[in-house]
């Protein structure tokens, strides 16, 4: 399993990366526009979404670990 | 009452999230139908009326976004639905921004008051000065 993970955040409303200026600092309660569709997005709210995406990741990744090691003991002969 | 096209999937959002914050539940825990009682809720707490055909099309965009999802299989496509994470947040960003556009149009009616009646605040502030410097002169006079 990748021991490094990059989770980008996301618009929540286009699903499209949100950029920023580089050095850009944000908190809890900020707003971040977006440069695609023009939304203004609750910064703990796309915090939340990405914090899911990298647990689904990181399961996904356990499973296809554990079933490559274990699988072949588990193999019909 | 406001006519149906004053209603969109933001508001649909809007709706469970409302709920959400009237159960004290968090997002996953509260979970509602896209009915006529959904809509027959609306219009009562919003005054504003929407078909139901109309409200199960904009329920049927927030899934498409993966902004509901289905809490039960095997229901229709419109029962049980809940907020995901995503909707939560688009509903939660939907809110701050009416609040911030509010603050600003408060904000903004202060400022055009300003714009517009300039010449009488000059006035008025010029008057201010005019008063302060006689006072400065003939109250310094007086006292000397």
């Amino acid at each position: 399993m990748d021991e490094n993970m990059h989770i980008t955040l996301r618009c929540l409303f286009c699903s499209q990366p949100l950029k920023a200026e580089e050095g850009a600092e944000f908190q809890s309660s900020d707003m971040i526009e977006c440069s695609e569709c023009g939304e203004s997005n609750d910064y703990d709210s796309v915090f939340e979404v990405a914090k899911e995406s990298a647990l689904e990741e990181v399961k996904s990744q356990l499973q296809d670990d554990v079933k490559k090691k274990f699988g072949k003991h588990f193999k019909k002969k | 009452m406001q006519k149906e096209t004053d209603f969109d999937e933001f508001d649909l959002l809007d709706v469970f999230y409302a709920e959400m914050l009237e159960k004290g539940e968090p997002h996953h825990l509260v979970r509602m139908s896209v009915d006529s009682e959904m809509a027959g809720r609306i219009a009562e707490e919003r005054g504003i009326w929407v078909e139901e055909e109309q409200l199960q099309e904009l329920a049927g965009r927030c899934l498409a976004n993966k902004w509901l999802s289905h809490t039960t299989m095997g229901g229709g496509k419109y029962s049980d639905l809940q907020l995901t994470t995503q909707g939560y947040g688009v509903a939660k960003s939907k809110r701050e921004q009416k609040k911030i556009a509010e603050e600003k149009g408060r904000l903004k009616k202060i400022s055009e008051y300003i714009e517009e009646h300039r010449g009488l605040f000059i006035f008025l502030g010029t008057l201010v000065a005019i008063v302060g410097l006689l006072i400065k002169i003939y109250g310094g006079g007086q006292n000397g």
